[in-house]
């Protein structure tokens, strides 16, 4: 057996799973492979580690009161933060192209309201009309609208196209940004995009817009460098 | 009592028996909460997305075909939700791996125990929440749940062999960071 294929059993082996002859194979092969071994440390160490981690406490009585709860925030009409059901009749298929069609209106607006320029992207230009702490409640607000805007990806285009994005960084989220390399999120998961990707009403796209809509003081009170 | 099955009580549940959308919240809210909880340690803000999985649940079951089991479909809604409450929250930068609640030490622990079981804590939930969002995912499923890889695979949409390679990675991680910060 190649060491790739050993390292793909390794946590079975860790965990006493396996048996007969493929766990001889494994144990002959940690007895020459020093690399393996180092592997198979890890994952012990991991094991030992998680086996001594303290339960998680849950409130008494949380789950007896959970479905008044949910009862409550269903009856209440709550938006959820995935925003409104589309009509039955609109299969999944519909609603990336449904939330494609909100972002360019989205872009469109902001090329109406921002200032002439034929280079930047609509975002581009109004992130760099914009100082570091407007710029932070950009990304606020798309993280209010997470799920409705792919709100994540527009977070991370932000931060890209920021004027000194380390600045920005600083600004919004120190240690966070400042340490970690935010990876890029694509929703080509058919899994995302069924569970994620927003149902879209006018009142959802009207919202937007009009939040979008006040941001336009961002364009007229920068006095970015 | 018979035993209704999932599809028996969605089914009602789509004939307007309310009571039925009720059952599968008592069938699976503890499944579901410990999922989310494992993804977002603060009690309050686990509650309030199993609380929004179940209200997508009660809005979305009307499109449930069953093609997935109810069960792999309700995994896969609080996986999601959870995992965007998660980058919220990083976005946010409200996130913190210190406010989180810790279980409540016994009377007789001594502080020398009470610190070290707070430090295990501590670097247990930095190692998984350090982990990129897929591995997360399969290591809360497999080790948290126990999930099989089959039934993984079928709530991630992924394949058995890419959940192993994702698992061991995970697990490696964990334990270099463990070993690293000890």
């Amino acid at each position: 057996m190649k060491h790739k294929e050993i390292t793909q059993h390794l946590v079975d082996y860790c965990e006493g799973a396996l048996t007969g002859e493929l766990r001889d194979e494994i144990e002959r092969h940690l007895a020459e492979c020093a690399a393996c071994r180092g592997e198979l440390a890890l994952l012990q160490t991991a094991f030992e580690a998680l086996q001594h981690e303290p339960g998680l406490d849950v409130p008494a009585h949380y789950f007896t009161n959970l479905i008044p709860k949910i009862r409550q925030r269903i009856d209440a009409g709550e938006k959820r933060r995935i925003g409104f059901a589309l009509p039955a009749w609109i299969g999944s298929s519909v609603r990336p192209l449904a939330a494609m069609l909100v972002l360019g209106a989205v872009a469109v607006l902001f090329r109406i309201l921002g200032p002439a320029s034929t280079a930047a992207s609509p975002l581009e230009e109004l992130v760099s009309q914009v100082p570091p702490s407007d710029v932070d409640s950009l990304v606020a607000y798309f993280s209010d609208t997470n799920d409705l805007l792919h709100g994540t990806e527009t977070q991370q285009r932000i931060l890209e196209v920021a004027p000194n994005p380390a600045l920005v960084s600083d600004h919004l989220a120190g240690d966070v940004f400042a340490n970690t390399t935010i990876e890029p999120v694509t929703y080509t998961d058919p899994a995302l995009i069924d569970d994620q990707v927003l149902d879209l009403s006018e009142d959802d796209v009207s919202q937007v817009l009009a939040e979008l809509d006040q941001s336009q003081d961002l364009n007229t009170t920068t006095e970015h460098p | 009592m018979d035993q209704k099955t999932d599809l028996e009580l969605i089914g009602q549940f789509k004939g307007g028996n309310e009571q039925a959308f009720n059952q599968l919240v008592l069938r699976y809210q503890e499944r579901v909460y410990w999922v989310v909880r494992r993804l977002l340690p603060d009690h309050d803000e686990a509650d309030d997305v199993v609380q929004e999985v179940f209200v997508k649940v009660y809005h979305s079951l009307g499109t449930f075909k069953g093609q997935s089991s109810f069960y792999t479909w309700l995994y896969r809604i609080a996986v999601n939700l959870s995992l965007n409450e998660v980058r919220r929250k990083k976005i946010r930068k409200t996130f913190s791996l210190d406010d989180s609640p810790i279980q409540h030490p016994s009377d007789e622990e001594l502080p020398i125990e009470k610190l070290e079981r707070e430090e295990q804590t501590r670097l247990i939930r930095e190692a998984v929440e350090r982990l990129p969002d897929k591995q997360k995912k399969v290591f809360i499923l497999r080790y948290y749940e126990e999930l099989p890889y089959e039934q993984i695979a079928s709530i991630l949409k992924t394949s058995v062999g890419g959940l192993k390679a994702n698992y061991f990675h995970a697990v490696r991680k964990i334990g270099a960071y463990v070993k690293h910060e000890t």
